[in-house]
């Protein structure tokens, strides 16, 4: 089909102009993030051929002694990720069935327009400034109430799991709005409020919307730097429990950019970047397929 | 029903609905008798849908919806008023949706399988203890001929049915909740001639035991099934009659473009 449109576009003299306009964005888009790929794998490859002192798939990073294991951090990555989603995720669901569901049909009321309003707010505020307001409040209230330091597993993972709410519930409205329109009326009719039909006609039929909110704040929750790194204690090991320190692949990228300019510390972070985009990859394409599937 | 029910299952005195100042139904003043299938009549525009949906006030999903004067139901256990009124008793809004069924102009099924399209509403909406629930599913779709067609198919999604069933889908979905009232907008629009002659045929033979009122924009149509009439124009009810026995179509068409005037 889009062949077609190129050709009939192509077959006036200002169309041509146009079609060459669209080849060099795509090539330029595409080179550039084929570009990137090979370079990232480039510079991993031989980290990883190399193998000294155990290679990055190793549970220990000591670069004093030549120990470059990323796994701690791939496996911190993963696991802040997931316990972010869980509560973020439940929390946007609740908050776009409240948003969705207005006591008059039509009319989304004040609370509404207010909460609805503060979400898209939400969505420019920077992770740092959820950073800075954390260290000062949560961190102090976790190490008083639950002991440890504060920074933690745990903390990052609520300033996460607030920062993907946004995603979250944005991501939902937009797919269970319409369909929550397309069987309001005859909802209505029945006698059935918004809600009962959210939650018995919109929801069950809804797997994409569900499945692609949880991905897309997955992969906001893994892919940011900056509250794992002012907030989850950075200590380059597995956690033991939510009140443990932990350290992220990004966090970790971050922290050793700021400490090295080249050697095998720094050569070791292309392939905690090429892991960073391989799970993201992965989780988005099981999740696409499981949702085709349905 | 009871001896002591109005002929009458509905009255209007002058009912006017606007929206956002828009006057769509104006001052209609219409009684609608309990038996048989009372149909309005009009052209697109004529405000036919808004004053169908002002008996399960659901113009009232739409903001910027008001409306005025009276109306009064009989549904069995007195007449009750429609609207609120000074000193007189309603029905909560989802009693009386429950209690007076309606069927859309196009099919509006849910996306959930055949089985849970009639049972959802008879659960949430009527409570409807489990055990009895299969019961009634079928009950309803025996009421609304399409049993035969969708029995080994229960848990088939809805939207792969045929236009026609799924319309006799939404009937047999009303029908569930038991109304004592049903209302229809234009329910064969959307439907192939031997659909609709199908769905018509039924609803001759639900109007026995329910009041029917239904909206067409079909001359012939209207013959067929009316044993009231009230002809629309303008947002008015300009006539009523009580059976059309011996009328022809030209007759009905030629009433209204004297109504248009």
């Amino acid at each position: 089909m889009g062949n077609g449109i190129l050709h009939a576009a192509a077959s006036s003299r200002s169309g041509r102009g146009w079609v060459f306009l669209l080849r060099v964005s795509v090539l330029m888009a595409m080179g550039g993030m084929a570009l990137l790929f090979l370079m990232i794998v480039a510079f991993a490859l031989p980290v990883f051929v190399q193998g000294e002192g155990g290679g990055p798939f190793t549970w220990s990073w000591a670069p004093g002694q030549g120990h470059f294991g990323i796994l701690p951090m791939v496996a911190g990555s993963l696991a802040m990720g997931a316990t972010a989603v869980a509560p973020g995720w439940l929390m946007g669901l609740c908050l776009c069935a409240w948003l969705l569901s207005p006591e008059k049909a039509g009319r989304p009321g004040v609370a509404r327009t207010l909460v609805g309003g503060l979400v898209r707010v939400m969505t420019a505020i920077p992770t740092v400034v959820y950073g800075f307001a954390a260290v000062f409040l949560l961190a102090p209230s976790i190490r008083m109430g639950l002991g440890g330091s504060g920074f933690s597993w745990l903390t990052a993972s609520l300033m996460l799991s607030v920062l993907i709410l946004p995603t979250v519930v944005l991501v939902l409205q937009a797919g269970l709005a319409p369909r929550l329109e397309a069987v309001a009326l005859a909802g209505a009719a029945m006698g059935m409020s918004r809600m009962e039909l959210l939650w018995y006609v919109v929801l069950p039929s809804a797997r994409a919307p569900l499945l692609s909110s949880a991905v897309l704040g997955f992969g906001r929750a893994v892919g940011d730097t900056m509250l794992p790194l002012m907030l989850a204690g950075n200590a380059p090991v597995m956690p033991d429990s939510l009140l443990s320190s932990l350290r992220t692949l990004t966090a970790h990228m971050a922290l050793v950019t700021s400490n090295e300019v080249g050697g095998a510390a720094y050569d070791s972070l292309f392939m905690a970047g090429l892991v960073l985009i391989v799970v993201n990859a992965a989780v988005s394409l099981a999740i696409r397929r499981m949702g085709e599937r349905a | 029903m009871q001896a002591a029910s109005s002929s009458f299952v509905l009255r209007m005195r002058r009912l006017s609905v606007s929206f956002s100042g828009h006057e769509v139904v104006r001052s209609v003043s219409l009684d609608v008798p309990r038996s048989g299938v009372a149909v309005l009549v009009g052209r697109s525009g004529s405000g036919k849908t808004t004053l169908l949906r002002a008996v399960n006030r659901l113009n009232e999903e739409v903001p910027g919806c008001r409306t005025e004067g009276q109306a009064e139901l009989s549904l069995g256990g007195g007449p009750v008023a429609l609207y609120p009124e000074p000193g007189r008793k309603t029905l909560p809004l989802e009693e009386l949706r429950r209690r007076v069924g309606m069927v859309f102009q196009t099919p509006q099924v849910f996306p959930v399988s055949v089985y849970r399209n009639v049972a959802l509403p008879v659960s949430v909406a009527l409570g409807c203890p489990r055990a009895e629930l299969d019961d009634r599913v079928r009950d309803a779709l025996v009421r609304a001929d399409l049993w035969n067609e969708v029995e080994g198919r229960l848990n088939m999604s809805a939207e792969r049915l045929s236009g026609g069933q799924q319309q006799r889908l939404c009937l047999a979905r009303a029908l569930a909740l038991e109304p004592d009232m049903l209302l229809l907008d234009e329910p064969t629009a959307s439907l192939d001639v031997r659909a609709a002659r199908h769905v018509e045929e039924l609803l001759l033979s639900l109007s026995e035991k329910l009041p029917v009122l239904m909206v067409s924009h079909s001359l012939p149509q209207s013959l067929r099934l009316a044993s009231f009439l009230a002809v629309m124009a303008e947002g008015r009810v300009l006539r009523c009659l009580n059976g059309v026995d011996g009328m022809e179509e030209r007759d009905l068409e030629r009433m209204l473009l004297q109504e248009g005037e």
